[in-house]
């Protein structure tokens, strides 16, 4: 048995083993498709983590309770639903906005009841599923994530859950809603006429099977009159990249010099080079060479040999490959074609 | 199509799928939750299948939702200092094969499967995973290498 066909047998071995279910939990309908989603958290919704919210809810019916958008160009804009005791509000203070402002939306659950505290029920994360739809301009769509488990929480009468909108779902990397764009702690869209819906997959029951609330308002986002920075254009690129993945000045460099650092405990492990700016850049190492860890210990091999190790500086020529996303997400991925370790200067 | 056209050519698939993603995520019940949102939404988008591969277009919906799950996960290790366990249906004797898989990137642990298990080339699989060829190869590469390497030493005397 040569050694790929030993290797094939013990992982199919190992993947038999794992458990399994022989069929999907969840039933299908037609219409609307019974499902839970799972959320994925946006880099701004960190910090409503640790408020550790989140919810589960059923799509279909959605419409609960009477959404009433009342638009106005200089009050803002504001919609609500009311479900039962509850009452969900989603407002923003602006109906028309720059391509170059950041859009300030927020979601309030209030509990109108006259009794005492009722009951929702949320996972870890957000109670609020936030989606995007361009209704004008353009037909960008993102549809917020929902996280499967079921929590219990209950909510005062007199402390309503407020929240700033929260990017979720899933990363588009050839669309507008990038990874750039959920990177961004801020909200800029591009042109064009925008629906915000907000989603609260809430119940007063005793299980998540309840009826989603939800309301909508829609904002109109124009070109800014001047501007120190790139219009928005297709893509509701931010003005500047965020600190943890701050773009170069060259936005697409032939080399790149840092400094070998990395995280074993990052993802199976994660590498990057640290520039002279601070910036971080994950490699794609070429054909040959790989980034390992030996003890802890970040290094560059190629082949079998070590090239590089933690604190070496290394220049790596070769160019951003459009549509990659990053999975350790720590830096700017850079599709390196020629490794160099040293000053960067020569060799 | 309809519903008894999707659950004919995707249910056979499942419990594949789950097991695939239980070796991808290291975690079983968070598989099944990623097989059941890919399975969800390929039902959702079941009009625009093209026909061709149901395994194939599932795993590619699973695989990039697990990818998904785990950049979340990176955050919520970081703030809850999870550790996870080693699960208890690993056999003693494949459990460094187990532990060797995690010390791989998650992408990469994908596309050595999609490659050893599946048969798929590295440009199938650098579109189903949305990198370049030569990344995947070297990521197949590098994961063979180790996990040989793996294999030889457990087989020494």
């Amino acid at each position: 048995m040569t050694g790929d066909d030993r290797l094939r047998s013990e992982l199919e071995a190992l993947e038999r083993a794992a458990p399994s279910d022989a069929a999907p939990t969840r039933e299908l309908s037609a219409a609307g498709t019974r499902w839970l989603r799972t959320a994925l958290v946006g880099v701004t919704a960190v910090s409503a983590m640790v408020a550790a919210l989140l919810l589960v809810g059923q799509l279909p019916n959605r419409s609960t309770g009477s959404s009433t958008p009342s638009p106005s160009a200089d009050a803002g804009v504001e919609a609500q639903a009311r479900g039962g005791d509850l009452i969900l509000t989603l407002s923003s203070p602006k109906s028309v906005w720059t391509t170059e402002e950041a859009i300030e939306i927020v979601a309030t659950l209030t509990f109108a009841g006259s009794g005492g505290d009722t009951l929702v029920f949320f996972g870890p994360g957000s109670p609020f599923v936030f989606n995007l739809r361009q209704v004008s301009g353009g037909n960008a769509v993102l549809d917020g994530d929902w996280e499967l488990v079921c929590r219990r929480f209950a909510i005062p009468r007199d402390a309503p859950l407020t929240q700033a909108l929260s990017k979720s779902g899933e990363i588009q990397e050839l669309g507008p809603f990038d990874e750039a764009f959920f990177r961004d702690p801020n909200l800029y869209l591009p042109v064009g006429r925008w629906q915000v819906e907000v989603i609260i997959p809430v119940s007063g029951g005793l299980d998540c099977g309840g009826p989603p609330m939800q309301t909508a308002i829609q904002i109109e986002v124009v070109e800014a009159a001047s501007s120190d920075r790139p219009a928005a254009t297709a893509s509701p690129r931010p003005p500047a990249e965020p600190t943890e993945t701050a773009a170069p000045s060259d936005g697409d460099p032939a080399s790149v010099t840092g400094v070998l650092d990395g995280d074993a405990n990052l993802e199976g492990g994660c590498v990057w080079l640290r520039d002279a700016a601070g910036d971080q850049w994950e490699i794609l190492w070429p054909d040959g060479y790989a980034a390992e860890f030996h003890g802890g210990v970040p290094v560059i091999v190629r082949g079998e040999d070590v090239v590089a190790t933690e604190g070496d500086v290394v220049t790596v020529s070769g160019h951003r490959p459009p549509g990659v996303g990053s999975h350790c997400m720590v830096g700017i991925v850079y599709e390196a074609t020629e490794v160099t370790v040293g000053s960067g200067d020569g060799d | 199509m309809d519903q008894g056209d999707f659950t004919a050519a995707v249910d056979r698939h499942y419990p594949g799928l789950v097991q695939r993603l239980t070796l991808v995520l290291h975690d079983s019940e968070e598989a099944k939750d990623v097989a059941q949102e890919a399975y969800l939404r390929a039902f959702k988008a079941w009009d625009r299948f093209d026909g061709t591969d149901a395994r194939a277009w599932l795993h590619t919906i699973g695989l990039r939702l697990a990818f998904n799950r785990l950049r979340r996960r990176r955050l919520w290790d970081r703030w809850l200092r999870g550790q996870r366990s080693e699960p208890t249906w690993v056999v003693p004797e494949r459990i460094d094969l187990w532990r060797s898989l995690a010390g791989l990137r998650p992408q990469q642990r994908a596309a050595l499967l999609l490659n050893v298990l599946d048969g798929y080339t590295q440009a199938e699989i650098g579109r189903m995973l949305d990198a370049p060829e030569g990344t995947v190869a070297s990521w197949i590469a590098d994961a063979k290498r180790r996990l040989r390497a793996l294999l030889d030493e457990g087989s020494q005397p």
